[in-house]
């Protein structure tokens, strides 16, 4: 099977500055890059240099999708923020936004992967989490959410997914997280960045899971 | 005293692997030999001649998982497949053994060297200094059985390379009949493979850079990843272990099997190994109360089967497995040189320790006299603006 071209610059573009990555394989469905991420991050003044065994894959039937990532050096333990895919590198909706700001694999490394990696060797060294964590499964999407509309109740929580899912947003509607002010003048906008930057589906997705909490759902937005 | 860090250990079980490895000129005269033997079955004037037959190595010659015997008397063995174009309604297992033994007496020098018939096998016995014996499986192949392997989720490109050999003690051995034994060395052999893809790949770059080679120019055989040599420590702490105890000594499709499933595609010899030898168990299962270890090539199949005929088979194993690990443990928590000494040589025999110890003590005083050498690089730094916090799913 035939690189496609645009991966195939894309590769070339991170090997200048990750050299210990190999090209990308044909490994069942994916594309597989692997070796050796050498990197240096820096975070509110504390610089971090590190290496992983990594892998990056990037499905072949749609290789716009976001890469998936994993460790294969034996370092990060499985009970550490993976899915069945491999590392969670955040909220999956948080991911998508984050990736499409700059939606590149050098891109993907930067933004996401050595982030992760970075919050991982500073709590080696130093024994936390520098970036936090989220909680696994619905309770980490409930708590993302808290943390983004700034709000505890579940229920204001879920009417303002809700809008996102529903046709298009009405500013001129109080707005549900209790403020007494018209949408547009409070969470409005939060709520346009969300829909303008994560799919539908997935929004719809987190939605029903913060709804009913069932946990016999298999998640798997990506 | 020379203090020891994971680095080292990790160093001195390559090399041990390193000196369990058969050598390239025995490599080189095996295959050899079994290209001979496959031209003569196929020659021109050979009965097999216009049945397109093949032959093709399986076994741990195939899979790079050799290991060198405990003593120079001892044989390597090579185990190939001999397989023509016939289907079970035109001939019987017996017909098709006895013919590709007549063909072996017909040869001047193979007829000297055959041994008595084996159940399933034609077996050559090469002299002495030739070191190894090979055991040659007739077979035709077994397209019959590929829909119900489909149907038992094998996939389709593992499937296809089902064969049916022959069993002397079966009671429709002489008789034409369509339920002939299966296997699928092919298949078997993809599978391996496919569970090691990672760092097969990036080794025969790394290996192509240093050569200064493409990569269609290095030999397979030279690609060694730390799964193929996690298993040859684990069979050759087993031969050590079992030296004096043949008949309860665990198989190698077994150790192959378990090791392959739990390898993870670490590219540290020791990393992979602690993973391996950790997860191999989870690997056996338990169906109806029969202790499986299932060929990935065919569900039905159970490479423990022994297990059921001598009871002490499975405690056997057991044993082994945790004295493996415990050892594995002692040698990472050994602290100089000495002290793992004398736990390498425990586990992997006298010779192939000491050697390795000699190179790995001298390697280190050259390594002190040069110096270290830092690595410079060259790469950016990273700038972390807004980071998200990870996330995880419920893993059911």
């Amino acid at each position: 099977m035939n690189l496609p071209f645009f991966l195939r610059d894309q590769y070339n573009e991170i090997k200048e500055i990750y050299p210990g990555l190999y090209p990308p394989i044909n490994i069942s469905d994916f594309w597989v890059i692997s070796g050796l991420l050498d990197f240096t991050a820096k975070y509110q003044g504390i610089s971090i240099k590190d290496k992983y065994q990594i892998e990056i894959l990037i499905p072949i039937t749609n290789p716009l999708h976001i890469p998936f990532a994993r460790e294969i050096g034996g370092r990060i333990p499985m009970d550490f923020h993976h899915s069945t895919e491999g590392l969670c590198l955040g909220e999956p909706g948080r991911v998508i936004q984050k990736f499409n700001e700059e939606p590149t694999l050098l891109g993907f490394i930067n933004n996401c992967l050595i982030p992760y990696l970075y919050n991982f060797s500073y709590k080696e060294k130093f024994g936390y989490l520098i970036f936090g964590e989220l909680s696994h499964g619905t309770t980490g999407l409930l708590e993302y959410y808290q943390e983004l509309f700034g709000i505890k109740d579940r229920k204001r929580i879920l009417q303002l997914l809700g809008l996102c899912i529903n046709s298009h947003l009405n500013g001129q509607i109080r707005c549900p997280c209790g403020s007494k002010k018209k949408l547009r003048k409070c969470h409005g906008i939060l709520l346009n960045g969300l829909i303008s930057g994560v799919p539908r589906e997935i929004i719809k997705a987190e939605y029903d899971l913060i709804n009913n909490g069932n946990k016999s759902h298999k998640f798997s937005p990506r | 005293m020379i203090r020891l860090s994971q680095n080292d250990i990790s160093g001195l079980l390559l090399g041990i692997t390193q000196k369990l490895d058969i050598s390239d000129s025995l490599y080189i005269a095996a295959e050899q030999k079994y290209k001979a033997v496959g031209e003569w079955l196929s020659g021109d004037n050979s009965p097999f001649a216009i049945l397109s037959p093949t032959i093709y190595p399986q076994g741990s010659f195939q899979f790079g998982t050799i290991v060198k015997p405990l003593t120079d008397t001892d044989d390597y063995d090579l185990d190939i497949v001999f397989e023509v174009m016939l289907s079970k309604d035109e001939i019987t297992q017996e017909a098709l053994k006895n013919s590709v033994g007549k063909r072996l007496k017909d040869h001047g020098i193979y007829k000297n060297l055959l041994d008595k018939e084996g159940r399933r096998c034609w077996t050559l016995q090469y002299a002495d200094s030739a070191r190894f014996h090979m055991d040659i499986l007739p077979a035709i192949p077994g397209e019959d059985v590929i829909p119900l392997l489909l149907s038992m989720n094998v996939p389709e490109s593992l499937a296809k390379t089902s064969i049916s050999i022959t069993d002397k003690t079966l009671s429709n051995y002489s008789r034409i009949n369509l339920q002939w034994p299966l296997s699928n060395p092919k298949g078997y052999s993809a599978w391996f493979r496919n569970r090691m893809l990672i760092q097969f790949e990036n080794l025969r770059r790394i290996i192509a850079t240093e050569r200064k080679s493409s990569l269609g120019e290095v030999p397979e055989y030279t690609i060694k990843t730390p799964l193929q040599r996690c298993i040859q420590l684990l069979k050759r702490h087993r031969d050590i272990q079992f030296a004096e105890e043949l008949e309860i000594k665990p198989a190698s499709i077994i150790i192959t099997t378990l090791a392959a499933n739990a390898y993870n595609n670490e590219a540290d010899l020791l990393k992979a190994l602690v993973s391996i030898t950790d997860k191999m168990p989870n690997y056996i299962i338990n169906r109806n109360g029969v202790s499986w270890v299932s060929n990935p090539t065919d569900p039905r199949e159970n490479f423990a089967d022994r297990w059921q005929e001598d009871p002490q088979k499975l405690p056997a194993f057991k044993n082994w497995h945790q004295q493996f690990k415990t050892e594995i443990g002692d040698l990472l928590n050994c602290e100089d040189l000495d002290e793992a000494k004398e736990k390498l040589i425990l586990m992997f025999g006298e010779n192939v320790s000491e050697n390795v110890i000699d190179e790995f003590k001298s390697s280190h005083k050259e390594h002190n006299q040069k110096g270290q050498i830092g690595i410079i690089s060259s790469h950016p730094t990273v700038e972390i603006q807004d980071p998200m916090k990870p996330w995880g799913e419920e893993l059911y």
